[in-house]
């Protein structure tokens, strides 16, 4: 159904003629991805693309499509929105019919950093990147994104995931986010946490409404449950320079110097296991900036500027050989700290029999690790040698995580060995980015979009073996991995998690009764 | 010559990620000074990035969309300044700056042309430029100077002075004083003058392929027959045309291509030129988008691939990653002239922020040319300089008419030859 032409000049009215189009010319941009989720085929085009520029205009527009949609009660005819910052994933495509799209990207102000209370008010489009730039100014940095510092701040504090490689100084972003401004499905405006009761953004608990949960759960709603207009998140002590001092040419940026007080660590383990227990001392002893690894794939492509590097380097079998590899940062105020915890990471490496490679001090291999444990410059490679999913992973103990990771190993095998996936990484497909005991973890495979076969072969492996892994072995998984599981797959999955499938329809039901948020990536069961 | 088809992988690996809009995310300095596209910046919808335009390419050979206006206006309300390209290379294979060369040729071939570039290129066919002016009134920029005529004699190196610098009148100096400092240095130069023609370079910007090989051709031939063995320039654009698009002609190219300020750079080394007066003043240097990323050659080898580990899309061509560009030259001339004191902008060298004037953009979106060239001018006074220096006609007209169009006498806007005479 047609967005008809009043329906049209009252969102005009809204942003203005130059702020919303219906032309396909515009529409058919916003239904394209990469996602596996789609294959090779678009999404739905939404009936027109908007972009509001402040709280109120979204307001209005999410109270226009209520009352274009008041009269109806079948789904079919009533006109829904969804919201997106950068549009990155495919969550943010439009799925269903009759979808105005809101493009958040003009709303993309840094409204406030309290240094003293130490947290950051930011609109949908501000980037982890710019906010980063902006903090550092004053000693203190946010939980960058691990998709990216191109992605953005809100959709990753109050909607998306939410961990990052420094998680272990500065937190996971579920947690870190505080106050949040939320345009419900019906067009109220919520503020959660001390935000609603006119204290502030400080708090995200209270004393206001308190439905962090509901907002997230653990990974989001990923723009199902009404559009988020401001968040503020946690930032945190930051030991290094006000800004990084880059030498370089693109892309190989670098830091001119090491920082002060600082050490990067590459540590190779004998086993998964030794890495596992190294990790988990370096968490109870408090000591890491960092902490995290990625396995060979990863960590071959984010060393790589292009497939053909890749390839060549992939072949010589270096980064397979050392697959257990931790990587480690260690940040200090003062000389005496920093050698403090180097002391403390030195014996811990030396129980569980790790090593550290010859040169690894050297200010040339510093400033290298430095930079890549610091400048999320490069997250977006996983992509480049043709696309990415993940799998299995999501939050759990490093022991769960891990365990997840050579489950994801051992299914893949067969995919790698008739060429639907890359690669064969010795049983390691895993990143993880610690908190704690806890991890983040995501179990990476890529393969080439423009390949039909490589394409159905990791939806099936998303649908199929991601869902039968997880009722066999009795985990959940993250979202990617409930992305590619829905229908019956999923609401066998709920049944063995606490029916979180029905539990998600009664909180959609209750924060949307008109049924107007496009909530396809939300309920999927 | 490649089309828009052989790149429909690439196209369809697109990952929506955005980075096209943002200068290198390592890069970012402030809030303020992020974005790298002045298209996405001043028009939002995400079909004004690379990105989009190469969904919207992709669309085009698919047959979702088809020609309009609409789609034209937002193929062509771009200055191909390269910086997307530049970002995205630092996390992908994909050339989306050459996607949407082809994408803009796709659109000429289909007769698809902004009214404002019919007049532009119907010019240069008649008067051999690209700024609407009379071809026999090429030469007289050069009128008493005292330089050879390459029609007439041989020498070292030829001047190619361009469009801009031939006929803008208060530019036209520039292109005078540094005639005049390279042979005081003792440069053996000549000039084509009157006979000089448009290095055909914007005309390949704004799709017209045919005519830029035409005017490729014709240019190598002059110079070959006048046995130069360098060809300068003063002007950015000419130059990226020289040293990116001239090789993918085929023809043998038997001499280096140089910006001027490369040439003044060694003289001032070699003590040839000596910079020893005083000039107290705090300067912002702008890297002109064609001097920064597109001082390689690379010839595009779309659709030529082999596949590795089952999945990996290996390119045949090698990977040019736009960041060898003349750089240190310009800043090194600044640096030496007594007194100036050089700041720098947040967004510089492979990730400069565009002029406002390439691509056709000046010719046909006015408006979106000065908004660009205004939002560099902000960056240049945060940088806390007096003065910009560039080494572009194109970028100092942009720059200039934009502060006239403000009214705004506070700020001055130089050519580095100028600066340069100032210190002899």
């Amino acid at each position: 159904m047609a967005l008809s032409r009043d329906a049209y000049k009252i969102l005009e009215a809204i942003v203005g003629p130059e702020y919303i189009s219906k032309d396909p010319e515009i529409t058919d941009v916003y239904a394209f991805n990469w996602d596996v989720f789609s294959g090779m085929d678009y999404f739905k085009m939404p009936e027109a693309v908007i972009l509001p520029g402040s709280t109120e205009e979204v307001q209005a527009i999410v109270m226009a499509c209520n009352k274009f949609s008041d009269r109806f009660s079948d789904d079919r005819f009533k006109i829904k929105f969804k919201a997106h910052s950068t549009g990155w994933g495919s969550w943010a495509n439009v799925n269903t019919e009759n979808v105005i799209l809101l493009d958040l990207r003009r709303m993309n102000r840094i409204l406030e950093i309290d240094a003293k209370n130490q947290y950051a008010v930011v609109e949908p489009y501000v980037s982890w990147a710019q906010l980063m730039a902006e903090t550092m100014k004053v000693g203190l940095i946010p939980s960058m994104s691990g998709a990216g510092a191109n992605t953005s701040v809100l959709a990753n504090c109050t909607s998306m995931m939410g961990s990052g490689l420094t998680n272990m100084f500065t937190g996971f972003n579920g947690r870190n986010v505080l106050g949040v401004e939320w345009v419900l499905p019906t067009g109220e405006i919520l503020k959660l946490g001390a935000l609603g009761a006119g204290a502030g953004w400080f708090c995200g608990e209270g004393p206001g409404p308190s439905v962090r949960a509901l907002m997230r759960g653990t990974y989001g709603a990923m723009g199902s449950l009404g559009v988020f207009t401001k968040c503020a998140t946690k930032i945190s002590h930051w030991p290094g320079p006000s800004r990084f001092e880059i030498e370089g040419e693109a892309p190989h940026y670098m830091f001119a110097a090491p920082l002060e007080n600082c050490h990067a660590y590459g540590i190779s383990f004998p086993s998964i296991e030794k890495l596992k227990d190294a990790a988990y001392k370096i968490c109870d002893a408090e000591i890491a900036y960092a902490l995290f690894r990625t396995g060979p794939l990863g960590s071959a492509i984010m060393a790589t500027s292009s497939n053909k590097e890749l390839e060549r380097l992939w072949k010589t079998g270096r980064f397979q050989s050392k697959p257990y590899v931790l990587s480690v940062l260690i940040m200090a105020d003062s000389q005496k700290e920093s050698e403090y915890k180097v002391r403390i990471l030195e014996e811990i490496i030396s129980e569980e029999g790790g090593s550290v490679g010859r040169g690894q001090g050297e200010p040339k291999d510093q400033v290298r690790r430095q930079f890549g444990h610091l400048v999320t410059d490069k997250s977006g490679t996983v992509f480049r040698p043709g696309t990415y999913t993940t799998s299995m992973g999501g939050w759990g103990t490093l022991d769960n995580v891990i365990r997840q990771e050579a489950i994801a190993a051992e299914t893949k095998i067969p995919y790698v060995k008739k060429g639907l996936m890359m690669a064969d990484d010795v049983g390691n497909p895993g990143m993880v980015m610690c908190e704690g005991h806890y991890g983040y973890e995501e179990c990476m495979h890529v393969f080439d979009p423009t390949d039909l076969e490589g394409v159905e072969a990791a939806r099936k492996y998303l649908e199929e073996e991601t869902a039968q892994a997880s009722l066999k072995h009795r985990f959940s998984v993250d979202n990617f991995g409930i992305f590619g599981i829905n229908g019956e797959a999923l609401n066998k999955l709920g049944e063995t998690c606490y029916n979180f499938h029905l539990w998600q329809g009664k909180i959609l039901k209750a924060i949307d009764p008109n049924g107007v948020a496009e909530s396809s990536t939300y309920l999927r069961g | 010559m490649s089309h828009l088809a052989d790149y429909r992988k690439d196209m369809m690996r697109d990952t929506r990620c955005s980075f096209c809009k943002w200068i290198p995310l390592a890069q970012i300095k402030s809030w303020r000074f992020a974005y790298g596209c002045p298209s996405i910046a001043k028009y939002q919808f995400h079909n004004y990035s690379a990105g989009g335009r190469i969904i919207m390419g992709l669309s085009l050979i698919d047959k979702r969309l088809d020609f309009s206006e609409r789609f034209v206006d937002i193929v062509y309300q771009c200055q191909m300044c390269g910086a997307c390209d530049v970002a995205c290379k630092i996390v992908s294979d994909r050339d989306p700056l050459e996607i949407m060369r082809e994408l803009r040729a796709q659109c000429v071939e289909g007769g698809q042309i902004v009214p404002a570039h019919s007049a532009t290129i119907e010019g240069l066919r008649k008067e051999d430029n690209m700024v609407g002016e009379l071809k026999a009134e090429r030469g007289r920029w050069a009128e008493g100077l005292d330089v050879k005529d390459l029609t007439k004699e041989n020498a070292e190196v030829a001047f190619h002075a361009g469009c801009k610098y031939a006929y803008d009148e208060e530019l036209q100096p520039i292109a005078r004083a540094t005639v005049t400092l390279l042979k005081k240095a003792g440069v053996d130069v000549g000039i084509m003058g009157k006979d000089e023609t448009c290095c055909g370079g914007r005309a390949y910007e704004m799709g017209f392929q045919g005519e830029f090989t035409k005017y490729t051709e014709s240019n190598i031939e002059a110079w070959t027959t006048a046995g130069v063995k360098t060809v300068i320039t003063p002007c950015s654009d000419c130059f990226g045309a020289f040293r990116e698009f001239y090789p993918r002609v085929g023809k043998e190219i038997r001499f280096e291509f140089l910006h001027t300020t490369e040439l003044l750079g060694q003289l001032v080394r070699e003590g040839r030129i000596k910079l020893s007066k005083k000039v107290p003043m705090i300067v912002t240097y702008h890297d002109p988008c064609h001097l920064s990323r597109f001082a390689e050659p690379f010839i595009p080898m779309p659709g030529k691939e082999h596949k590795a580990f089952g999945q990996v899309f290996v390119h045949e061509a090698t990977k040019v990653f736009r960041s060898k560009g003349v750089y240190e030259t310009p800043r090194y001339i600044l640096k030496t002239i007594p007194g100036l004191r050089l700041v720098e902008m947040e967004r510089i060298k492979e990730y400069t922020w565009c002029c406002g004037a390439g691509g056709g953009v000046l010719e046909a979106y006015p408006g979106f040319a000065q908004w660009t060239a205004n939002e560099r001018l902000e960056e240049a006074k945060a940088s806390g300089a007096e003065a910009l220096v560039t080494c572009c006609p194109w970028c100092e007209r942009s720059f200039k008419d934009a502060l006239a169009t403000n009214g705004d006498e506070s700020f001055r806007i130089y050519n580095i030859v100028e600066l340069m005479q100032q210190a002899i």
